[in-house]
């Protein structure tokens, strides 16, 4: 069996225009991706509000479960998905309830998300 | 988000692990989190990323054990898959809609769960405990429970399979240079 396990046990969940950032956009999930945190990609507005809740239903439960096991789960949402960062909220407010920092970024600020990320990184086991 | 392109927009619906390497099943994660060369290909070949969810973590749990795919045959988890499956059949749906778009879909084969080639088979294989050591069990033919179920709503849909690959190094053998290889075929119109 493998015992070579890299994980890094810090998550973030991220809209969708961070993962398929707009032509010319900074590539914030190079960043995330180079300082070692996974992603949960969030759907994207024009799935609408019924696939939204369902998607997010899903991702809810992956949260509480990396949570329950002590990692670390941050966000980096877009404001512009108003139904995605409703209904996460909402869900992650949801007993048993689960604190995720959330980074709203507006003009892709690579610095800012990266001193977002650092601050709440844990070290690898 | 859309790429501004006068090209049909290519769509990649990614194995969740293969983005967050958090999720794999204990001792499995071959990297930190995202898997970089597949965002490189990802990214070189203008692809939509859309990363799909991982019905094992939520359903088993993190500190699972390594399962084949008759474990995970259950009634209760076939509705877990059928319920995460709904909204990314719905945006595969939409996404097809536009003129000329494509998707991929990249598995994990080897997977009870992500397979799309291979899956897991091993009808005496009940967890670590009594057998520690090798994981026992055999690489047959063969969808993962989440994509097959996943597929079954797309034809409700009239939608095609489509063309799919995979990363194959949680296989016997499998090499992720070779896999890598095979996904950027898929990626560039091979089939799949």
């Amino acid at each position: 069996m493998k015992d070579n396990d890299r994980r890094s046990r810090r998550i973030a969940l991220v809209a969708d225009s961070v993962m398929n950032p707009a032509p010319g956009a900074p590539d914030l999930l190079a960043a995330i991706a180079a300082r070692d945190w996974g992603v949960i990609g969030l759907p994207p507005e024009r799935l609408g509000r019924a696939g939204i809740r369902q998607w997010i239903a899903g991702v809810g439960d992956q949260v509480r479960e990396f949570c329950r096991h002590g990692m670390t789960v941050v966000a980096v949402l877009d404001r512009h998905d108003e139904t995605v960062v409703a209904d996460l909220e909402q869900n992650l407010a949801e007993p048993p309830a689960v604190a995720v920092p959330i980074h709203a970024w507006s003009n892709g600020d690579v610095e800012q998300l990266c001193a977002f990320l650092d601050a709440n990184a844990t070290r690898l086991p | 988000m859309k790429a501004m392109s006068s090209r049909p927009t290519r769509y990649a619906y990614i194995a969740h692990c293969l983005l967050n390497a958090n999720s794999k099943v204990d001792e499995w994660a071959p990297c930190a989190g995202v898997h970089p060369e597949l965002l490189g290909l990802l990214r070189d070949k203008g692809y939509v990323i859309r990363q799909m969810p991982c019905p094992e973590l939520a359903f088993a749990g993190l500190n699972r054990f390594w399962q084949v795919r008759q474990q995970y045959e259950t009634p209760a988890y076939r509705r877990h898959c059928a319920a995460l499956a709904e909204p990314v059949a719905a945006l595969m749906a939409q996404d097809l809609a536009e003129p000329g778009a494509e998707v991929v879909l990249v598995g994990v084969d080897g997977s009870p769960t992500m397979g799309v080639r291979f899956t897991s088979s091993g009808p005496d294989w009940g967890g670590r405990p009594d057998k520690p050591g090798d994981f026992d069990s055999d690489t047959v033919t063969g969808k993962g429970i989440f994509v097959e179920i996943l597929f079954d709503q797309l034809a409700v849909r009239g939608i095609e399979n489509p063309r799919v690959t995979a990363m194959t190094t949680d296989m016997p053998g499998g090499d992720e240079a070779t896999a890598l290889r095979d996904i950027a075929a898929v990626l560039d119109g091979g089939a799949g």
